[in-house]
């Protein structure tokens, strides 16, 4: 069961990377996040990883304050699987939800490490191009 | 619940997480999240508050003290400095979210309409925030990258509240409004605002020429404090690169002088209410706190209903 998991945070890292416009990192580390815990006290037997993780993802892009509408999001899957994707993600957001207890800060390293290079960039103005180190 | 298109509405789920960020004595603390077996509503529940200050601005038998209003306006620029410390816009300022404790602890309430500020980029938020009549001149006049001076602009109105025991501004429209907001603090121009022309609505808009700025002489009917109406004048700035902010406002003189805030006698004056004061069981000079205001009252939380619950003490 733990493999399966893996497997789909595997694909939901996929999924984010084909996703247009591109998705900013955190958002997909939220997302795999939220992922994790949804199966923390859920059994993957019980709802399948293959639905919620588009669940996951969309929640995730909504929390960080990256504006998809429905529709959009449906755009990147498969057309055949389109109008059901966007079905469940829609009827099992709460669900996502309440499992997850509302707990919906996720403090990824994206932030600091941006803070940091700042940093290195006035403190050190002889390393010569900082944003390389990204 | 069922109507909404995009699944859990955004601006609950900003409500959410922005309240479980704050943490803070003069904040609200969301309690739990709860769910509503039958409709799938979600009902956020908050600490209980016996009285908001429109409520108890609107009872006549309520007389604050100098102290006790001192002590509500540096509670409130208390949680004002913590939010803003934390990069998040409140967006909802005025008198009827600022809910206050028999101990008389103020509570800054409602985030419905909150978001964080993310820095450096140029934002477009949107400016159709804020209950008309405590929203601030920049905003009529389609800013879209805004800051915390908006926040500071109502907490001015709500400090002349204090003493005018109503709003003080109370426009029926965006037109209405920003000539109340010219004919109090003078014409919008470019002298005293430097680099309004270039916001998108400033050309279209009719804005009063030749007001002069008459917060000072309006006041004085009102307030006796002096520093309390220097303080206001410093709010009520029509520039928000000038206004004052929360750091500044907690700082001012107002604060400093006897008398003291002083929070026991609030909570002594309070003790003496024996209703709980909220502007919807006491509203009839009101209409309905201003919530039909288009774009601000109604954005908050569609279909979840977010009131006050008693909490078991």
């Amino acid at each position: 069961e733990r493999l399966l998991c893996q497997y789909f945070i595997k694909k939901l890292l996929e999924f984010c990377n084909v996703f247009e416009p591109r998705v900013p990192r955190s958002a997909v580390a939220t997302a795999a996040a939220y992922f994790k815990r949804f199966y923390l006290n859920t059994s993957a037997m019980e709802y399948s990883p293959r639905q919620i993780f588009f669940c996951c993802v969309y929640l995730a892009f909504k929390i960080d304050e990256y504006v998809v509408s429905v529709d959009q999001f449906g755009n990147t899957i498969t057309p055949d699987l389109r109008q059901d994707v966007v079905q469940y993600v829609l009827s099992h957001e709460l669900l996502l939800l309440k499992r997850l207890k509302f707990h919906l800060t996720i403090h990824t390293p994206f932030r600091p490490m941006e803070g940091f290079l700042i940093d290195i960039k006035t403190r050190t103005p002889d390393i010569p191009n900082p944003d390389q180190l990204r | 619940m069922e109507n909404e298109k995009e699944g859990f509405p955004m601006t609950a789920l900003r409500e959410i997480r922005i309240l479980q960020l704050l943490n803070h004595e003069n904040v609200i603390n969301l309690v739990e999240v709860c769910r509503s077996k039958e409709r799938g509503s979600i009902f956020l529940v908050f600490d209980f508050c016996e009285h908001d200050l429109a409520g108890l601005l609107c009872c006549e038998e309520v007389r604050f003290s100098l102290q006790e209003i001192k002590s509500i306006m540096q509670q409130l620029f208390n949680a004002l400095f913590f939010i803003h410390g934390v990069r998040i816009l409140n967006r909802d300022m005025k008198s009827s979210n600022i809910l206050i404790t028999r101990s008389g602890v103020l509570k800054l309430g409602d985030f419905g309409l909150a978001r964080a500020m993310s820095k450096g980029q140029v934002q477009r938020y949107t400016n159709r925030v804020i209950t008309l009549w405590y929203r601030p001149p920049e905003l009529f006049l389609g800013e879209r990258n805004y800051a915390t001076p908006i926040d500071m602009w109502g907490a001015g109105c709500i400090m002349c509240e204090m003493w005018t025991r109503r709003p003080i501004m109370q426009g029926d429209s965006e037109q209405k409004q920003i000539s109340l907001i010219s004919n109090l603090c003078g014409s919008i121009t470019p002298e005293v605002w430097p680099g309004v022309e270039s916001l998108e609505l400033y050309c279209k808009l009719q804005l009063p020429s030749d007001q002069k700025r008459r917060i000072r002489e309006r006041l004085r009917h009102y307030v006796r404090d002096m520093h309390a109406i220097d303080l206001i004048d410093k709010l009520l700035v029509l520039d928000p690169k000038k206004r004052l902010d929360s750091d500044g406002a907690l700082n001012h003189d107002f604060f400093w002088e006897d008398p003291m805030p002083s929070q026991s006698d609030l909570a002594h004056t309070l003790s003496k209410v024996r209703r709980s004061m909220f502007v919807m069981h006491t509203s009839t000079a009101r209409p309905g706190g201003g919530a039909g205001v288009p774009g601000a009252g109604g954005g908050a939380v569609a279909g979840n209903t977010n009131h006050f619950h008693d909490r078991v003490f």
